[in-house]
């Protein structure tokens, strides 16, 4: 069982608020930037979310600070996508 | 002896709980990543039309719609962190936030679906079936995610967590996080870019 001192409590709750302060202003900036020309919003976008992703993965979602087990089996998810990825892309031709 | 055996078995219980949802939930990346991928390539092959498609979205309302469902993943780990202090009413408050604002999050879909609609979309356009099929999925995800907190809701009133027992909000949080997760990926994928 976790028992956390009323400081280390304060300070879970202060990181939580800021995550998601940066969570809200990164999405008002992803608002803003989507107007922009293709060039520039594209890797803008596409870093914001994967920033804002990996924030709640890893705060909000504990990732960052539980066993690695569990890191292991959802990252299992995402290395299955490279089949899938392949079958789409070179295996049917229809699609591409 | 045995006593410590027993105790070790419901705690490694209690984990596999937790490990159950972490692998659903990669099985889950699988999913909406099929799913993400497939509009994609219809994306690739019609730039043009996706472009017109994308004039009907109503990105600021999205964006706020947005917002709402962070600030709801907010409230999930503030209800977790009540719970682990052991606040029954911190928890409570912070759940029936959830439950408002995942609602306000289906209205402001809802509301988006149907002005679509009467703005001449429909389910069977090029875009608009991979359009209404994803958002349509992780809107189902959403649904189910607030019946699952309604659940929690009444298991709190009841007094079923506590500050040594919170493994049922802990583990609807992960599953709340992720759709908020999916819906951070869809945002940018089928509003912004």
């Amino acid at each position: 069982m976790e028992s956390k001192s009323g400081h280390e409590q304060k300070k879970v709750r202060t990181s939580y608020g800021l995550i998601f302060i940066l969570l809200a202003v990164f999405t008002a900036i992803e608002v803003g930037a989507s107007y922009l020309p293709a060039s520039f919003k594209i890797p803008i976008l596409l870093l914001m979310a994967v920033i804002k992703a990996s924030l709640v993965v890893l705060y909000f979602m504990h990732l960052k600070s539980d066993a690695r087990l569990y890191a292991m089996f959802f990252a299992v998810g995402f290395v299955l996508i490279i089949p899938i990825v392949l079958i789409l892309t070179v295996v049917m031709p229809s699609v591409r | 002896m045995n006593e410590m055996t027993g105790t070790e078995a419901i705690l490694d219980q209690r984990e596999n709980s937790k490990l159950g949802m972490w692998i659903f939930l990669g099985g889950e990346v699988v999913f909406f990543a099929t799913l993400i991928l497939a509009f994609m390539l219809f994306r690739l092959r019609d730039p043009a039309g996706y472009d017109g498609f994308k004039a009907n979205l109503s990105i600021p309302i999205i964006g706020i719609n947005t917002f709402i469902l962070i600030a709801s993943s907010y409230m999930v780990v503030r209800s977790l962190e009540a719970i682990r202090e052991g606040s029954r009413a911190g928890l409570r408050n912070n759940l029936i936030g959830v439950i408002v604002l995942g609602a306000l999050f289906l209205g402001g879909q809802a509301f988006e679906w149907i002005t679509l609609f009467n703005d001449g979309v429909s389910v069977t356009d090029h875009f608009g079936t991979p359009f209404f099929t994803v958002t349509g999925i992780h809107g189902t995800h959403v649904l189910v995610g607030l019946i699952w907190a309604l659940i929690v809701l009444i298991s709190a009133i009841r007094g079923a967590y506590s500050a040594t027992d919170h493994r049922g909000v802990e583990i609807f949080g992960l599953y709340w996080h992720f759709v908020d997760v999916v819906w951070v990926v869809l945002f940018t994928f089928f509003y912004l870019i």
